[in-house]
């Protein structure tokens, strides 16, 4: 009797547990025990995103295309405290009518969202101010709860959310809730772990969890609707588009979240990943976990910009075009091969933030000025200013633009991409390395003798970081120009040398050699031979000539070899360069004949020669001396 | 002058390759017997010269001892001794490298000897990585195409400072043949990174009277190198002195003043109404050295009554006697 009652209380709750399961709304949002990647959870979802249309009006809910400004004195590296003389403070700006609208003085720690009327922000170390957007009044403050850091903020068009994290009891927890615009609560949801920054879209809430996770609320109700895992990599942040959410995959690449999704892998999922070439460091998005990344800092100032279409599985970027924002420069990057459409460099102040808005690139310069490019073009079509007060500089902005579109005159064309990338990469401002290195490598897309005649340029150029160099030499050499051309040019290059009375002294003579020796430029062979004996060359630069002369040379290579490895090979300043004459011994051996075999030796066993060049030599002698493993017999 | 015969070994070496090289490691032994050592000054016909008293083949082994200071020394005794073998030894140490003081030393015996076999060794370390070894090797080239009394060594005037002579170019170059090819590397040696390699430079071009290396002694001059005064001096003319009026605030008064006082001491320097200009530049310029040149001046043109009554030299008494009242 009791045994039966056991296995039917057993079958009870095993039946429960079941169509629990199957109807798939018991569990909390973001429990432990929800179905990931589930399609009987996450079809409904996607059904719900396909049909769902989304207004593309500003959710300020004025109709008006509006900027919010965080303005103080200049944040320096490693600053830790403002300047208390420049009052800090936020700024509305109404785009559509081009007016401010208010500046408040406030200590802003965040990025702005918007909705119905207000902008929320963090201000001071602990708590949410809602102010209204037209005049910048406090409508409500909503502290933090004691212990909980701010780690994101989102709005859509009626609710305002953030993501708030603590450790308690040891252990990690996130919090998910939603205000109304009055400040009032709307909801709040907790979650073991880390949830990330949310993102909105038409009435739902996404959270990306637990690092592989990404969580998709209803926004009303803070019902969890679908929950994916991604298998493989990451999932870094979550953010709208014009197809629905998005989630960061990994470091590079993102997906758009519908029935693909559940695979949870990066192949079999609707991933989309820019190309750019291997020396952009791609920021898609902000990272959703990280807390310091709610604030404006140098992230806002290096970033993709882009959106994504649609068509069925598939994803891609929208009009196969993203802008990538390096400090005051914009490029508008073709994303299939990451070719340079239109550049455009502001001029001496840096961009502090940026956005899409339809088809307008909008930036808000540090100066105040805020502009607007199109995004096809990288013509300029909008330029209002803000009045900062004295000391004051643009911090950061959030943009509230949806359905703002370029509209009347260009008010400057794009300047020719090629004059940008010069400019930026001849820019006297050394601290954007990285910028100048994504100019040159831009340069390598640019077709005709101008852009391969301005990477010599670079290589040659006084002063050009090293590391820009060394890139111009691979864009260079990977170019598909005429090689009549490029070898002109490298014979041109490689001419310079110390001259007292020019004042002029030789650069990038290794970098030049290396690209001689991979475009197979041998007309550069007799200006080769001039280098290597050319006091003025730098010892750092020989191996490389050697190895461009050996691999280019001939025999037309032996005399220079030659003498250079007579006239050096007792002298102590190769001491400490063995390479350059060991290479120069290697490449006799292998260009010559029996005379350079025998000199080699005469150089390995004279006693002057270098002790290390010597034995260098004595043994490369005995394993070319070594007889050869006889060919196996064909069968 | 010793017998032209390109020496073998170093054909070799810079032509042929190696192939002689291994066979005859002690070639230098072999080729320096007694009897083939000549005295090539002898042969020449000139003064003959004693027979060096020390064993050439001994100083030819000598020269590749492992001991630096004794190959050296070697070196200089081979210079020392100006025959055949000893000028093949040298040249077969230098195209088969030696450390830089053994070089040192064998290229100043080289250059001693004046002979045009050494020309392509002086070429090749004429770009040596190393100052001084360039510097001895463009003395070389030097010795080839000015006459031995002017290059022998002197003191170097100080600049600013009036040199103690005025050398005058004298006949008996050794091979003015060379001298279309020597004399555009010693203008590119104007532009050496080395100040001691512009120097040697600077002084033979100007010995020689080299108009074609005046435009590069200029930028010299602009480049405020204390080795361009003399130097122009020799051979400036009319424009020389307009590009000094020019540089007066740019480059240092000293090199400007050196650079007039060298130019009114040269005898042919005019016309006079140019020469007339210059000591009035001289007159223009700070301190007592422009006083000293023009005392120079007035006494050297105290000769005959046409230097005499020249306008130049009035000028040079007014402005001495204004200056000196003070």
């Amino acid at each position: 009797m009791t045994t039966a009652k056991t296995i039917i209380r057993s079958l009870s709750t095993l039946t429960l547990a079941c169509a629990t399961t199957m109807l798939g709304c018991a569990e909390a949002a973001f429990s432990v025990h929800t179905q990931d990647n589930d399609l009987h959870t996450v079809k409904p979802t996607v059904e719900r995103i396909k049909s769902t249309k989304v207004a593309s009006a500003p959710r300020s809910g004025t109709g008006h295309a509006l900027v919010f400004v965080a303005v103080g004195p200049e944040r320096r590296v490693g600053q830790a405290q403002a300047s208390q003389s420049v009052e800090q403070g936020v700024v509305g700006y109404d785009l559509t009518d081009g007016k401010e609208l208010f500046s408040v003085a406030s200590d802003v720690r965040s990025r702005f969202v918007v909705s119905q009327g207000v902008v929320m922000y963090r201000e001071g170390q602990s708590e949410l101010v809602l102010r209204d957007v037209q005049t910048g009044t406090v409508r409500a403050r909503v502290a933090l709860e004691p212990g909980e850091t701010l780690a994101g903020l989102s709005s859509d068009e009626s609710q305002l959310y953030y993501v708030t994290r603590a450790k308690i009891g040891g252990e990690n927890k996130s919090f998910l809730t939603a205000l109304l615009p009055s400040g009032a609560r709307a909801w709040r949801l907790p979650g073991q772990g880390s949830m990330g920054a949310p993102a909105t879209w038409g009435q739902m809430v996404a959270v990306p969890y637990r690092y592989q996770n990404a969580v998709i609320l209803d926004a009303k109700t803070g019902q969890e609707l679908s929950r994916i895992r991604q298998k493989d990599e990451q999932i870094g942040f979550v953010r709208e588009s014009k197809s629905g959410f998005l989630y960061g995959v990994g470091a590079s690449g993102a997906a758009l979240f519908n029935e693909q999704s559940i695979q949870g892998e990066k192949k079999a999922i609707s991933y989309v990943q820019p190309q750019l070439g291997e020396r952009v460091r791609v920021f898609l998005h902000w990272d959703g976990y990280r807390a310091e990344q709610t604030d404006f800092s140098a992230f806002d100032r290096n970033r993709l910009l882009w959106d994504v279409d649609a068509q069925g599985d598939k994803v891609r970027f929208a009009d196969d075009q993203t802008v990538l924002h390096s400090y005051r420069f914009l490029f508008g990057m073709n994303a299939k091969d990451g070719a340079v459409r239109w550049a455009y460099a502001n001029p001496r102040q840096t961009l502090m933030a940026s956005d899409l808005s339809g088809d307008l690139v909008l930036y808000v310069a540090q100066d105040g000025e805020i502009g607007g490019l199109r995004k096809d073009s990288g013509s300029k079509v909008l330029s209002r200013r803000l009045g900062l007060k004295p000391g004051q500089n643009v911090i950061g902005a959030s943009f509230d633009t949806a359905g703002l579109s370029a509209q009347g005159a260009e008010l400057a064309k794009a300047e020719p991409v090629l004059d940008v990338l010069r400019g930026i990469i001849f820019d006297r401002d050394s601290s954007f390395l990285s910028v100048k290195s994504f100019a040159v490598q831009a340069l390598g897309a640019i077709p005709g003798q101008g852009a391969a005649s301005e990477l010599v340029k670079v290589i040659t150029a006084e002063g050009m970081p090293s590391e820009v160099t060394k890139t111009a030499g691979d864009v260079l050499a990977q170019r598909k120009d005429d090689p009549k051309e490029i070898s002109a040019l490298l014979v041109a290059a490689l001419r310079q040398s110390y001259d007292f009375l020019e004042d002029k002294r030789p650069r990038g003579i290794d970098v030049l050699a290396r690209v001689a020796q991979a475009v197979s430029a041998k007309e550069t062979v007799p200006v080769l031979a001039e280098r290597l004996l050319d006091p003025s060359t730098p010892t750092s630069a020989l191996k490389d000539v050697v190895v461009a002369l050996t691999k280019l040379g001939g025999k037309d290579a032996l005399p220079p070899l030659r003498n250079a490895l007579l006239v050096y090979r007792a002298d102590p300043l190769f001491a400490s360069e063995p390479d350059v004459l060991r290479r120069a011994g290697e490449g006799l051996l292998a260009l010559g004949g029996e005379p350079e075999r025998r000199l080699i030796q005469y150089v390995s066993m004279e006693p002057h020669t270098l002790p290390g060049l010597a034995t260098h030599f004595r043994k490369v002698l005995d394993e070319r001396a070594q007889p050869k493993p006889a060919a196996k017999p064909a069968r | 002058m010793m017998r032209s015969r390109p020496p073998a070994s170093l054909q070799a070496v810079l032509l042929c390759g190696v192939t002689w090289l291994l066979p005859s490691l002690g070639v230098a032994e072999e080729t320096a017997s007694p009897a083939t050592a000549k005295s090539a000054v002898g042969e020449a016909g000139s003064q003959p010269v004693a027979a060096p008293v020390l064993d050439e083949a001994t100083l030819i082994a000598r020269l590749r001892s492992t001991t630096e200071s004794e190959a050296a020394a070697a070196a200089r005794k081979l210079g020392e001794a100006k025959t055949l073998t000893a000028q093949a030894a040298l040249l077969d140490a230098l195209a088969i490298g030696v450390s830089p003081k053994v070089a040192a030393a064998a290229l100043s015996a080289v250059s001693s000897l004046r002979s045009a076999d050494a020309l392509p060794i002086l070429e090749l370390y004429a770009h040596h990585r190393n100052p001084d070894l360039r510097k001895r090797a463009t003395q070389g080239l030097v010795a080839l195409v000015v006459a031995p009394e002017e290059t022998a060594p002197a003191a170097k005037p100080q600049v600013g400072k009036k040199p103690a002579k005025l050398v005058t170019t004298k006949p008996g170059v050794p091979h003015e043949e060379l001298a279309p090819k020597i004399v555009p590397q010693l203008i590119a040696s104007l532009s050496d990174g080395s100040a001691e390699v512009r120097q040697v430079a600077a002084e033979a071009l100007g010995l020689r009277r080299e108009k074609s290396a005046e435009p590069a002694l200029i930028k010299l001059l602009q480049r405020k190198d204390t080795a361009a005064p003399e130097a122009l001096g020799l051979i400036g003319g009319p424009d020389t002195a307009r590009a000094l009026g020019e540089m007066i605030g740019t480059v240092p008064n000293y090199l400007v003043t050196a650079t007039l006082g060298a130019l009114l001491k040269r005898s042919d320097f005019g016309p006079e109404p140019v020469r007339t200009e210059v000591v009035k530049m001289l007159g223009k310029m700070p301190g007592d050295q422009p006083v000293d040149f023009l005392s120079d001046y007035v006494k050297a043109t105290d000769t005959d009554k046409e230097s005499k009554a020249r306008p130049s030299r009035a000028e040079a008494q007014k402005i001495i006697e204004q200056r000196t009242a003070k």
